[in-house]
């Protein structure tokens, strides 16, 4: 039988130390308003950076077998085209999606008088919020929400990089946003977590289950942009006050096409 | 440790960091979470404890948390030292039960730092951490087979 060793804290103290220096560093990030943990994302172009050149794709590097027999230079030629039709296969695919797209999204998107720029999502972060392609080389903006090709919004954009942006969308625990009703009531949407919750702001007199809730200038956005219905909450009314909760979740995957409201 | 085993290490934790963010991404569901990178934490306490792992794991929560998200820098990489101490505790008592409650404490406080709100009777979470207490079982199992 194995002898196993005995439990030594002082094992362990230079983990402990390491974990204080941490939080001296949170420390000092939460006094300079996120300038150590913005510092890398700011300064250099991350997503940019892991574009495959065409170079590689154009695959230029199998002139190097030219010494090597007939046969395999043209099993790999034959291979590589092989690959390149694929590739246009789903090029072609993708970009008839994107058209497609694009004419649903324009039809609906004709009457705002605002920029869309469209964009996709990269990763999704522990926290479920999204990384989508795009910051400020684009001239994103903290705030600028975000639609889907059905013109409905979908998030806003909470932290913007160079050229990337964080997306806070309805399954980001931090969500939070600001509705408005057709009889004027405005309304808070939050998220806990695993739900969504639905609080009006002031007294509600009058309220239409079937309405859309929408985003209004008056309340910091660019523009009237949709949300979800009422009828999508489980709703409460109590002292005149409209509460309500949803399990609705927005499926987006790198799929999905992504369309920033910019002014 | 070599330094050889140290490149090795930190590339497979590199690895792991974004194979399990691009997983979670592809395969975007409510009902559970694959956790490969914790899981890797945990076997890495386990198996390569050694003071030469704190600047790795260091540099490679620090790296996630600039880039990937939106919290505060600092607390991430905390709770990632705190996961490798806490799973090389488990090598002294030959308990499985205590080896799965210390899984379920370190699981618990990596997820309260990387989410702003955590919900303890969420389905989500138990499915996630029943799934990757197996996922790492298995592969503890067979680590120690291979020794």
């Amino acid at each position: 039988m194995l002898n196993r060793p005995s439990f030594n804290l002082r094992r362990y103290i230079f983990f402990i130390f390491a974990i204080f220096l941490c939080g001296l560093i949170f420390i000092v990030d939460n006094f300079t308003n996120k300038g150590i943990s913005n510092f890398i994302p700011n300064n250099v172009s991350i997503v940019s950076n892991f574009k495959i050149s065409e170079k590689f794709l154009e695959n230029d590097f199998l002139m190097m077998f030219e010494s090597k027999s007939n046969l395999i230079n043209e099993n790999l030629r034959l291979k590589n085209e092989v690959l390149e039709l694929r590739r246009l296969k789903e090029l072609n695919f993708q970009l008839t999606e994107e058209i497609e797209s694009y004419s649903q999204f324009i039809k609906k998107a004709q009457l705002e008088d605002a920029n869309y720029i469209s964009t996709r999502l990269i990763l999704k972060n522990s926290n479920e919020e999204l990384l989508i392609n795009g910051g400020r080389d684009l001239n994103f903006k903290p705030g600028d929400l975000v639609l889907n090709n059905q013109y409905v919004i979908i998030g806003y954009l909470e932290e913007v990089f160079n050229d990337y942006s964080i997306l806070e969308t309805l399954n980001s625990p931090d969500f939070s946003i600001q509705m408005i009703d057709k009889y004027n009531n405005i309304y808070t949407v939050t998220n806990s977590g695993n739900q969504i919750f639905l609080n009006s702001n002031a007294d509600v007199i009058n309220y239409d289950v079937n309405d859309i809730l929408f985003t209004d200038t008056t309340l910091g956005s660019n523009g009237s942009y949709p949300f979800l219905k009422l009828s999508d909450f489980e709703l409460t009314y109590a002292n005149n006050k409209l509460s309500g909760f949803s399990n609705n979740i927005f499926e987006i995957n790198m799929r999905t096409l992504l369309y920033v409201e910019n002014n | 440790m070599s330094i050889n085993t140290q490149l090795k290490i930190f590339s497979i934790l590199l690895l792991m960091l974004f194979f399990d963010l691009f997983l979670n991404t592809s395969i975007s569901n409510q009902f559970f979470t694959f956790s490969l990178f914790f899981v890797y934490l945990f076997l890495l306490g386990r198996k390569y404890f050694s003071n030469k792992l704190i600047f790795l794991l260091m540099i490679a929560g620090l790296f996630y948390e600039s880039i990937f998200s939106t919290n505060y820098i600092g607390i991430f990489t905390a709770s990632v030292l705190l996961v490798v101490v806490l799973s090389n505790v488990t090598i002294f008592f030959e308990s499985k039960v205590f080896l799965f409650i210390i899984f379920l404490i370190s699981y618990i406080t990596f997820y309260t730092t990387i989410r702003t709100s955590l919900n303890f009777i969420d389905l989500n979470l138990l499915i996630s951490l029943l799934l990757n207490f197996l996922i790492f079982y298995r592969i503890d199992k067979l680590i120690k087979r291979d020794v």
